[in-house]
Parts: C-alpha cells; sequence; structure tokens
C-alpha cells in the first residue's frame, strides 16, 4: 500500500506539470471550440490512470528523481556503541583495536514510519471524500423519486430547483416541476446535449480521480476547471445552429435555472450550475469557430497530447553512440580503468560497479553538435583502455568518446547527478580518508565527508582494510593472515574515526612508506547500487620512535613474545638480551654482563634518546608484581647506568605507546582505563626524573 | 410557500387519492406503483409529506382527503385571481373572454351563478 502511494504521489507530480500545460494551452486556444478544452482534460485524466508511457525525445515532462520510501528515511540512527569504546582505544596506550567492530543502521524493522503515516492519512481522505460522493448521490436520488414519467428520457419532480442528470448507464433527466415551459425546451436541449457528450460518464470520472489524487492542490483546480469547462463546451453544443434571439432565449433559460444552490453544486454526479455570467457571455460571443482556428488548435493539442503523454526518452546508450564504428564492446574487455578529472588520474579499484553504471548511461539520440574536434571540452574523463576515453563536460551534461582514432559527435547526457556522483566518490570529494597518530602497531583512521548531501543519505560499507608498502616502485599489498576487518555502516555527514592495530596482522611495521586501503561501498538513492571503492591514506614510518620488542600490555599475559637480542643504538657495541624466561633484560659488554630491567613481564622496549647524549635510552613499559601491584614506565640510560621510573604504585598504571612516530606515554586509572596524563615522554630539565610534555606542547 | 400549493407532481398523486378515497395506503401503493412508477418508500414519503401539510390524513392505514378537490381547485382559482387580476374577478372575465368566445349556454350558465351569488 506504500508503494502504491508513492507511486501515486510521483503520478501525480507528473500530472501537476500536465495541468500547467493545459491551463496555459486553454488560455492560448480561447477561440477555440471548448470541446478541446475537455478533451486536453483528458489528456490529465489518462496520465493519472496509466503507470507506463511511451518514452519520447520531444517530451517536455521534466525528468526528476522520483519520490522514494528513502526519501522519507528520516536520519538514520547511528549512535554506536562504537564511541564509548573509541574513547578507551583512543587513550590506552597501545591503542588495542577492534576490527570487527559492527555498527548497522536497522533498515527492515520500522521501516519509514513517516511513510507509513502519510499512507494512512491518505487512505482516510480518499474514504472521506468517496463518502461525500455517495452522501450526496443518495441525497439526490432521493429527492428524485417522487417523478413522473413524462417521455422521451425525462422525468419531471417537485422540490428541485435546477434540472439534472442522474445514472451513468440509464441517465435521466429530471426537470423541476415548476420550470417555465417557455424555458424547458432550452434545458432540455442542454441537458440533451450533456447525454450525447457522456459528460454523466466524465464527471464522475474526473471526481474518482479528485478522489485518489485529492492530496494533490493542482488536481483540484484541475476538477473546478474540467467542470466548468464541460458546462461551456454542452453550451457550445446546444447554441451552434442558433440565432441570436434563440441564444437570448437559451441564456435566459439557464438564468432562471441557477439560483444559487450549493446542496447540488457540491455533488459530483449532477451538474450544478457553474459561473452562469461566464457561461451567458460565452454563448452570446460564440460564434461558430473558423476552420482554420480549429485546426489550429487540433494540431495544438496533438503537440500538446505527444509532448506530456511521454515520458523522456530514454535515448541510446553510450556504446550504442557512433554510427560509424560499433563500440558494444566499450564496457568489455576493460580490466584497469580511472577516472580522470582536470588531467589528475583516480584509478578505479573495483571496476566492475563503475562498469555497470556506466553501461546504464544513456545519451539523446541526435547529436547537440558534430564536431569531432578533439579540443572539446573533457573536463572529466574516464579511461577505459588503450586510448578509450569517454570525455564528460565540465557539468556532465555532455559527452563524447574518443577512441584515438575518430572522435564521435558530442551528445548530451540524460543522468548527469549520476556521473557527478560517481566522480565525487573516486575522486574523494565524498569521502576521503587520512591517517593519524601513525605508530609501526596501528593508526586513527579518520573518514571525513567532504560535502555535505542533504537531500539524500549516503550508506556505506567500510570493509577490507588492508595495508600496502612502497617498494621503491611500487605498492605491494601486504600478507594479511588475519581475518581481521572492518565492517561498518557510517554516516557520512559525521565523519568517522577508527583505531585500527595490526600487530596482531603485520607486526611491528619496519620503517618505510605505506598505505592504508579501505575498501568502501557507496549505497546510493540515486544509483540504486552500490559502487565499491577503495580510499587511500599514506603514512610513513620512520624511525624516530625505534620499538625493539612489543606486546599489547592490556593483551594480557599470553602475548608470544621471544628472547630477542639488539645492539644499543648508538653504542653498537653494547649488547642487549631479553630473557622471557628470566624476566629481564641484561647489557652485555666487554666489562661483562648485568641485569639492567626487570619486569614480569616487560611488555614492550623502545629505544629512544631522552638524555640527547647520542646514545639511546632502553624504554620500558613492565608489569611489576605481574600486574598486581601496577604496570610502570623503566628506562635505563646505559651510558650514566641510571635508571628511570614512572610510577605511582598501586594507584595508576604508566604505559608506553608510539603515536605519529613519537614515545607517549599515557597514564590511566586501575582496572577501569580512565585517562588521567597523556603526552610525550621526556626527561625533567634537571635531567633526574621523567615527565610527561602535555600534548599541544608536543604537537609541534 | 403556500402550504395548500401542490407541484405537477404531488398534484397527479393528490389525483389518484381524490379519485379512489377512501382507500388502504397498500392500495395507494400499487396504484402509485402502477399509474406513477413509484416504489413503495417514495409513496409513503409523498404522503406523509401531504399528510403533515394538512391535505390528507392517514387513520389507521385508511387515506382520505382533509381538503377535498373542488374545494383545492378553488382556493387555487382565488389565489390565482388574487395574484394575477389583484382579486378582481371582471378582470378575470374580461381577459378570459377577449381571446375565446364563450358560447351562449356558457353565457347563460354563467349568468345564472352571478345571479345565485349575488342573491344570498
Amino acid at each position: 500500500m506504500t508503494s502504491l502511494f508513492l507511486k501515486l504521489v510521483n503520478m501525480s507530480i507528473t500530472a501537476s506539470w500536465l495541468v500547467a500545460a493545459v491551463i496555459l494551452l486553454r488560455l492560448l486556444l480561447k477561440k477555440a471550440p471548448k470541446a478541446l478544452h475537455c478533451a486536453l482534460w483528458a489528456l490529465v485524466a489518462i496520465r493519472l490512470i496509466c503507470p507506463l508511457f511511451p518514452e519520447s525525445s520531444l517530451s517536455l515532462v521534466p525528468r526528476q528523481a522520483p519520490l522514494t520510501a528513502e526519501s522519507f528515511l528520516s536520519e538514520p540512527a547511528v549512535p554506536s556503541p562504537h564511541v564509548a569504546h573509541e574513547y578507551v582505544t583512543y587513550e590506552t596506550p597501545t591503542g588495542e583495536v577492534t576490527f570487527s567492530e559492527t555498527m548497522t543502521v536497522n533498515h527492515t524493522g520500522g521501516p519509514f514510519p513517516i511513510l507509513h503515516w502519510l499512507t494512512g492519512i491518505w487512505l482516510a481522505g480518499m474514504g472521506l471524500m468517496l463518502l461525500w460522493a455517495a452522501e450526496s448521490f443518495l441525497t439526490i436520488r432521493r429527492q428524485a423519486a417522487p417523478s413522473i414519467f413524462v417521455g422521451d428520457g425525462v422525468w419531471i419532480c417537485d422540490h428541485v430547483d435546477t434540472p439534472f442528470i442522474l445514472g451513468l448507464f440509464r441517465p435521466r433527466i429530471y426537470l423541476p416541476s415548476s420550470l417555465d415551459s417557455r424555458d424547458a425546451d432550452h434545458v432540455l436541449a442542454h441537458e440533451r446535449a450533456h447525454l450525447k457528450r457522456k459528460d454523466h460518464w466524465w464527471k464522475p470520472i474526473g471526481f474518482v480521480l479528485l478522489a485518489i489524487y485529492w492530496f494533490n492542490p493542482v488536481l483540484w483546480l484541475a476538477y473546478i476547471l474540467l467542470c466548468r469547462d464541460i458546462e461551456l463546451a454542452c453550451d457550445e453544443k446546444v447554441v451552434r445552429e442558433m440565432d441570436i434571439p434563440e441564444k437570448k432565449a437559451y441564456s435566459t433559460a439557464l438564468l432562471n435555472c441557477s439560483l444559487p444552490r450549493h446542496r447540488i453544486a457540491a455533488c459530483p454526479l449532477a451538474f450544478g450550475e457553474v459561473g452562469v455570467r461566464h457561461r451567458v457571455k460565452n454563448i452570446l460571443h460564440y460564434k461558430k469557430p473558423a476552420f482554420w482556428i480549429v485546426l489550429i488548435a487540433v494540431i495544438l493539442s496533438i503537440i500538446a497530447a505527444v509532448c506530456l503523454l511521454t515520458n523522456p526518452a530514454k535515448g541510446m546508450y553510450l556504446y550504442e553512440i557512433d554510427d560509424s564504428r560499433n563500440y558494444s564492446d566499450l564496457f568489455t574487455n576493460t580490466d584497469d580503468i580511472y577516472l580522470i578529472k582536470e588531467g589528475e588520474e583516480f584509478p578505479v579499484s573495483h571496476p566492475d560497479g563503475v562498469l555497470n553504471l556506466l553501461d546504464d548511461i544513456t545519451v539523446r539520440k541526435y547529436p547537440v553538435s558534430r564536431s569531432r574536434e578533439e579540443t572539446r571540452d573533457k573536463t572529466h574523463q574516464v579511461h577505459l583502455r588503450g586510448n578509450t576515453y569517454l570525455n564528460f563536460s565540465w557539468n556532465f551534461t555532455h559527452v563524447w568518446i574518443d577512441n584515438g582514432v575518430k572522435p564521435t559527435y558530442t551528445y548530451r547526457v540524460n543522468e548527469p547527478e549520476v556521473l557527478q556522483e560517481l566522480f565525487a566518490i573516486i575522486t574523494g570529494e565524498k569521502l576521503s580518508m587520512a591517517a593519524m597518530e601513525v605508530s609501526p602497531t596501528g593508526l586513527t583512521a579518520v573518514y571525513s565527508p567532504k560535502k555535505t548531501y542533504e537531500d539524500t543519505n549516503i550508506l556505506f560499507e567500510s570493509e577490507n582494510c588492508f595495508l600496502d608498502v612502497w617498494d621503491g616502485s611500487r605498492w605491494t599489498r601486504m600478507d594479511n593472515t588475519s581475518t581481521s576487518q572492518i565492517s561498518t555502516f557510517i554516516d557520512p555527514k559525521n565523519g568517522e574515526r577508527h583505531q585500527l592495530d595490526w600487530f596482531h596482522v603485520y607486526g611491528v611495521l619496519p620503517t618505510g612508506r605505506y598505505r592504508l586501503g579501505s575498501t568502501v561501498i557507496f549505497m546510493d538513492v540515486y544509483m540504486h547500487s552500490g559502487i565499491s571503492h577503495t580510499l587511500y591514506a599514506e603514512f610513513s614510518i620512520t624511525d624516530e620512535a625505534k620499538i625493539w620488542f612489543y606486546a599489547p600490555h592490556d593483551a594480557g599475559y599470553a602475548s608470544p613474545l621471544e628472547d630477542s637480542t639488539a645492539q644499543l643504538p648508538g653504542a653498537e657495541h653494547i649488547t642487549l638480551h631479553h630473557s622471557t624466561e628470566e624476566h629481564h633484560i641484561t647489557m652485555e659488554t666487554d666489562a661483562g654482563s648485568e641485569v639492567i630491567i626487570t619486569g614480569w613481564p616487560i611488555f614492550t622496549a623502545y629505544f629512544h634518546d631522552l638524555t640527547g647524549d647520542g646514545v639511546d635510552e632502553v624504554c620500558t613499559t613492565v608489569a611489576e608484581g605481574f600486574g598486581i601491584i601496577d604496570i610502570r614506565v623503566r628506562v635505563y640510560d646505559c651510558m650514566a647506568k641510571r635508571i628511570y621510573e614512572l610510577e605511582d604504585r598501586g594507584n595508576s598504571n604508566y604505559a608506553l605507546s608510539v603515536r605519529s612516530n613519537q614515545l607517549w606515554v599515557t597514564q590511566t586509572l586501575d582496572e577501569r582505563y580512565e585517562v588521567l596524563n597523556a603526552g610525550l615522554l621526556s626527561l625533567s630539565d634537571d635531567g633526574t626524573s621523567l615527565t610527561i610534555l602535555p600534548p599541544e606542547d608536543s604537537a609541534g | 410557500m403556500d402550504t395548500y400549493k401542490l407541484g405537477a407532481v404531488e398534484s397527479r398523486f393528490a389525483e389518484i387519492i381524490w379519485n379512489h378515497e377512501p382507500l388502504h395506503s397498500r392500495e395507494l401503493v400499487i396504484l402509485c406503483q402502477q399509474e406513477l412508477d413509484w416504489k413503495k418508500p417514495t409513496t409513503y414519503t409523498v404522503l406523509r409529506k401531504l399528510c403533515q401539510r394538512g391535505i390528507f390524513q392517514n387513520k389507521d392505514g385508511i387515506v382520505s382527503s382533509l381538503i377535498s378537490r373542488q374545494e383545492y381547485n378553488a382556493r387555487q382559482s382565488e389565489q390565482f385571481v388574487e395574484e394575477t387580476f389583484a382579486g378582481s374577478l371582471p378582470a378575470f372575465l374580461a381577459a378570459f373572454t377577449t381571446r375565446k368566445q364563450l358560447s351562449a349556454r356558457e353565457v347563460e350558465e354563467i349568468r345564472r351563478m352571478i345571479d345565485s351569488y349575488g342573491g344570498e
């Protein structure tokens, strides 16, 4: 029922254009027979009844995006459990990440409640209209029951004030018994003309349509004008062969029967009197229209019918564009396509969706320009293969195809908005992704919409995050041994942040140039299908914060760390050894071996020069008393043989992490991970203790 | 509106009653169906209206007139003379006789009517 309502709303919008056109034509064709006006209203009726129309390039019906259920979709509900969780992950030192976190907009449950309400109101309104019609029909029939047949389809009736016609299949003419016998002939002539014109059918049909489309005020106007035109046309039929005195007598009869009476005027099935003054004027001024006027009017009406009863032509597809060459394989045999906007290339990561979309693009049948110049507008291009380009103008309204041999003519595009959307997606105008707070173990991906689309809700699905590494000449996809991925619906109006941690998938990234890829599917109401596209965010891992070994401290004690050995950066003669058995790090020099850091366990160790002496310190996150006491930061300066500590015994935890390639320390309240302090790890000015530099100071 | 004025349709109905009264309302329904092609409710509706206007009565299913045909016609004629000739009978007669010649028998009859009327 809801879809039927939507269909009717769309049909009535289209019909409204037709009504406007008919009103305009009525004004233009004032001199034409009024019967033609009635015929024009029939066009409106046909528009309102038939759901489908032939297409024609002559169609004047405006192209419009049809109203769909999605148009009634209110703000998608995207409050997410993610926000609360994000806070935690954002501030914890190792940024434990949730690849599998999902959010979904519920499409099936409670779909579009507003639409259901509107449908209900529509049905109720339609019911009221039909009830009203039935009620007035019954009232009139009751009034007409005590009547006497006087012959020739005519009944007379007391206590009614106007003549009227009742019945569809066996219509009866009722005359008031009080009618002056001099007027009776004229009145009868009028009513018989109604019957001949089948007006007793047209008016109820008009009313039933009005009852269905009662919500459209334009159609109320149309109905009122239709009633007027029916009377005028009927008058013209009667007076066609009359001379002036006869016309006068006829007008007088009209006047005598036109006492103001709302009861009958409201009834859709009887002939109330509309605009007597207008009718009398029309009768007295009526001249049999000249043949050529009728001819012109008929021709204009036929043109109107062709233009207004056809839908805009689909035209032809892009691959049918040229006469001289066969482009039928335009969208096949294509594996590597990219879009070009003002010379800048944007690769298409998943060509299938884009090709399907281009496959559906149509153009007008006749070229707008027969030029084959190669200097035509090609602001937007789609490179398909070899030398084949689709060239779209700056506003996507025109297209020409160049296969490097013989360019085609220029054609007008029927769906420029679809192409605009496509380019917005692929060129990142719609949504882009940036990498922030980069560390060798993870980063924060920020999805940012660059445009707000108020009219539509664009939903997209983000899945399959992956990493590419730059090997000096090209991007290589890194092996992903995990099944972890992101799959989430996001409201692009607000943007999204995602903590990504790939430690479990890729381990600790060595220094180098990387890019994060995230495949999203753009679901759009115009496109009716998804376009998958991969957003990329480039980032670099520098060696500013050197990770020796790494295990997320909040991931439990099962982290499979192995014993490892490293040379101290800046002092390569010093060898460091981490023993998971003994839970300590030893420093081995020519002078022998000594334990420098203990912890149960030692989660993570970084090399970072805090003292500025050119030799890195060993900076660790360790557990004290197997974490029962606390987690703290322990730093050893191998040159000065001095140990530093950040701890708040038993009260809060300190842990190291890397953000934007810098060593960060985060102080959290035990168990609840409430962040007390976070910032760059550094030495105090006097060099005696560790401090945390506030983030705003360290930003530069 | 004059309560005693009957419309063309009502007059036909009244004629039926005057011609057959007193009659049972069921007979009236049958007569109306035969002569006017009316359905039963229509007959009853019209009858009820005319009873309300004091022209007929329907007592225990027996329909009879409160105003006889002659009385009704007299009232109609009076009203006609009143409205059209300002109540002047001579004017009415004059108008009537300008277009239509009266026969000697008709003249005699009218004269007798006038004599007896004036004599009372």
